[in-house]
């Protein structure tokens, strides 16, 4: 019995499988190496072209937001940031996006123009339609962090979305852009809003400059648990002496 | 059927058996590949662009309580707790159980933090050694910190469940103190429980790196690099494959059975209710869980546990042969104990996917893989040996292990080269590729060892923990 594995599994059937596995192993080694390092040289590639881009584009930035231009000039660096396209537009939307979350009043209505004029807006608008759920997120984050109060009724039709991630989005945009009143809407949800998205919505409320509190007792009253859940943490949050007094309202 | 054919059935009959096991394994990891890689690229989607301010300003974000046992800790205790008393979150406390210390670890508390007798009181929920004393901080700078100074009884789960009895929040973090934590870790690892779920979470799991070679500054990784030692260079592939690639997979599958005891936060309530860490355990991160499991599928109650793959905790793992043998001779007794004593769970079908599948999948090809792995070797040289096979067949046959195994690491280093590619430098990448060829030669073995070391410890009755010496990194460059 000189092969004894041969003889009992069949002859050569084992040593076949067992190479051609091995090829297919190599193989596989030699297809994840290239991804690994090709991966990698593409993502330094790109790391070298934003660390390129940003110090360049926060300089055209900084003249749009900061400095006093004039017609021509605002237009000629405006047309400068509308010029790139792909990645580079990416991370100039989200350089203004995180901008805008810094800076209010004179500063936070540039920074809009600046979305607006830049054609970004449309942009935006096209994205929040999209049927990749990551990318309308992102859309409609990006159009509320923006106060882009005339998109309230497209992001509003994203309410009853399959995606219960993206109806939260919906929820905390909305809340974002109309403020209090935007809470009369929420009241057709049916499904759930998360805990993190009520923190969000509750603290998008507390800056709001119009505190209009009338439209929280609806949602404490509300049959979905969720929304009355909402309404108990806001009436905590936002007017405890009310909480105080009204016995119905249980604690969250 | 004369004495030398009986030899070679049996022969014939293991070598079959240890192709299929094989044969199994690989299609195992392969599996956990299919279903994490796709995972982690749905995870990162999701909390693409995420902000967490709104957050991390909220006090309906929930309440935490971050325990870190210190055992002989005087070397990094003043920067560890620094370090996590700096972390960006609302709500939450830091206790630290001085682990009845030989060293002047509550020394060096008491007076770089300010720490005064209080007269509170623990209430012992759970079993645990003598509490001495709870100590508070003078300076309200430091008012979240609480330290608590009890008497070794020998096991980290005797100081956690400590740190459980007089923690005041509904939730808990369970770290090493000499852990270095990302400034964000608690928003991350608490946003699971925040997020719409079909049942209640009772965990959170995250990734834990390898911080060896890195350096640290003020608490936070600065450079992050491949540790020059060949032994953790391994363990980096190691915890990638485990981590990035098993547990993500696992838990899709919801057949995770460990959560790091260095790194996971808990429902208190259910941690309670379930008799807290088991004092006598020497892997009581993995038996916590896997009691928490059976007891809700007891009670009936659905649940989840979440698995964050974000890198937030990075570790020290043992640079030398002497302390990674220790270690792993500890998580092996460890595994055979936690399958041990909840043995009834072993293809039960009460436990469903976990008593079918998670458990015996742990024991037959996480536990038992190495030793099987060299029994195999040893009797294909042994067929070699009496010419029952051919050396070319045998060759053929450690090939097909040997490209398996380093094509596995491959996966893992490529999640990580697509998720959150942390080690920027191509020849960090390429030193790992380079251990990643020598370790089916170098630290398999020694993983065999320590199994087989491990489990005739846990039959000669060794239980406790071994003393584990780090080099320490807290307080700079490595």
């Amino acid at each position: 019995m000189d092969d004894f594995l041969h003889k009992t599994i069949g002859p050569l059937v084992l040593e076949k499988f067992v190479i051609s596995s091995i090829i297919v192993f190599f193989s596989g080694w030699m297809v994840l190496l290239f991804l690994i390092f090709g991966g990698r040289r593409s993502k330094l590639k790109w790391l070298n072209r934003k660390n390129d881009f940003l110090p360049a584009l926060q300089k055209e930035l900084y003249s749009l937001l900061f400095i006093d231009l004039s017609e021509a000039e605002w237009d000629g660096y405006l047309n400068k940031i509308k010029k790139e396209k792909g990645k580079k537009e990416q991370w100039a939307i989200e350089v203004l996006v995180s901008l805008k979350r810094q800076y209010s009043g004179f500063c936070g209505e540039r920074i809009i123009r600046v979305f607006v004029e830049t054609g970004w807006k449309q942009k935006m608008q096209k994205q929040a339609n999209h049927r990749q759920w990551n990318k309308k997120l992102k859309a409609i984050r990006t159009l509320a962090e923006m106060e882009q109060t005339d998109d309230y009724e497209q992001i509003k039709s994203n309410l009853f979305h399959s995606q219960e991630l993206v109806r939260d989005e919906v929820a905390v945009a909305m809340i974002r852009l109309k403020g209090f009143k935007a809470i009369l809407d929420l009241l057709d949800l049916e499904g759930e809003i998360s805990d993190w998205s009520q923190i969000q919505i509750i603290q998008a409320l507390k800056i709001q400059e119009d505190q209009d509190k009338k439209w929280i007792y609806p949602l404490v009253t509300h049959s979905n648990p969720s929304l009355k859940k909402l309404g108990s943490r806001l009436l905590v949050e936002l007017d405890p002496t009310q909480y105080v007094q009204d016995s119905t309202v249980k604690t969250p | 059927m004369n004495s030398l054919e009986v030899l070679q059935f049996w022969f014939h009959t293991l070598s079959i058996s240890m192709l299929i096991f094989s044969l199994l394994v690989m299609s195992s990891y392969l599996l956990l590949v299919i279903l994490a890689l796709p995972d982690l690229k749905k995870y990162q989607k999701k909390n693409d662009f995420i902000d967490y301010q709104p957050v991390l300003n909220s006090p309906m974000a929930p309440w935490l309580s971050v325990i870190a046992p210190a055992y002989n800790e005087a070397n990094s205790i003043e920067e560890a707790v620094r370090s996590l008393m700096n972390l960006n979150y609302h709500q939450y406390e830091l206790i630290v159980v001085n682990d009845g210390s030989k060293d002047n670890t509550l020394a060096i508390l008491k007076e770089k933090y300010e720490l005064y007798l209080t007269d509170e009181e623990a209430t012992y929920h759970l079993p645990c050694a003598n509490i001495i004393a709870i100590y508070r901080s003078k300076n309200p700078a430091f008012s979240k910190l609480l330290v608590v100074d009890k008497v070794n009884a020998g096991s980290k789960a005797d100081a956690m469940n400590a740190g459980i009895n007089v923690c005041q929040h509904p939730y808990f973090v369970a770290i090493d103190a000499d852990c270095v934590l990302d400034k964000n870790t608690l928003l991350v690892l608490s946003k699971p429980f925040m997020e719409h779920r079909k049942h209640p979470l009772i965990a959170t799991g995250g990734v834990i790196r390898v911080a060896n070679g890195c350096s640290v500054e003020g608490g936070q990784m600065k450079e992050i690099r491949v540790p020059k030692s060949f032994w953790a260079k391994v363990q980096v592939l190691e915890y990638l494959r485990s981590f990035l690639i098993g547990r993500i997979a696992w838990n899709k599958m919801d057949g995770l059975l460990i959560v790091s005891g260095a790194f996971g936060m808990f429902d208190k309530k259910t941690v309670v209710e379930c008799g807290g860490y088991y004092t006598k355990s020497i892997g009581e991160d993995m038996e916590l869980v896997v009691r928490m499991r059976k007891m809700m599928r007891n009670q009936g109650k659905n649940y989840e546990i979440a698995f964050i793959p974000d890198p937030l905790c990075w570790t020290e793992v043992p640079g030398n042969l002497n302390i990674l043998s220790k270690q792993r001779r500890r998580w092996s007794r460890g595994t055979i104990q936690t399958i041990w004593l909840h043995r009834e769970m072993f293809f039960n079908p009460k436990y469903k996917f976990l008593g079918l599948i998670s458990v015996p999948y742990w024991f037959f090809f996480e536990y038992l893989a190495p030793m099987i792995e060299f029994f195999g070797l040893f009797i294909t040289i042994l067929l070699g040996v009496y010419g029952l096979i051919s050396w070319k067949f045998l060759i053929l046959i450690q090939l097909f292990i040997y490209s398996f195994s380093v094509m596995f690491s491959l996966f893992g280093l490529y999640a990580e080269e697509q998720s959150y590619h942390q080690y920027s430098e191509p020849k960090e990448i390429r030193k790992l590729v380079f251990a990643a060829m020598l370790e089916p030669f170098l630290f398999h073995p020694v993983i065999f060892v320590t199994a087989i070391q491990g489990l005739w410890e846990m039959l000669r009755g060794k239980g406790g923990w071994a003393e584990m010496k780090k080099e320490g990194f807290m307080k700079g460059t490595q």
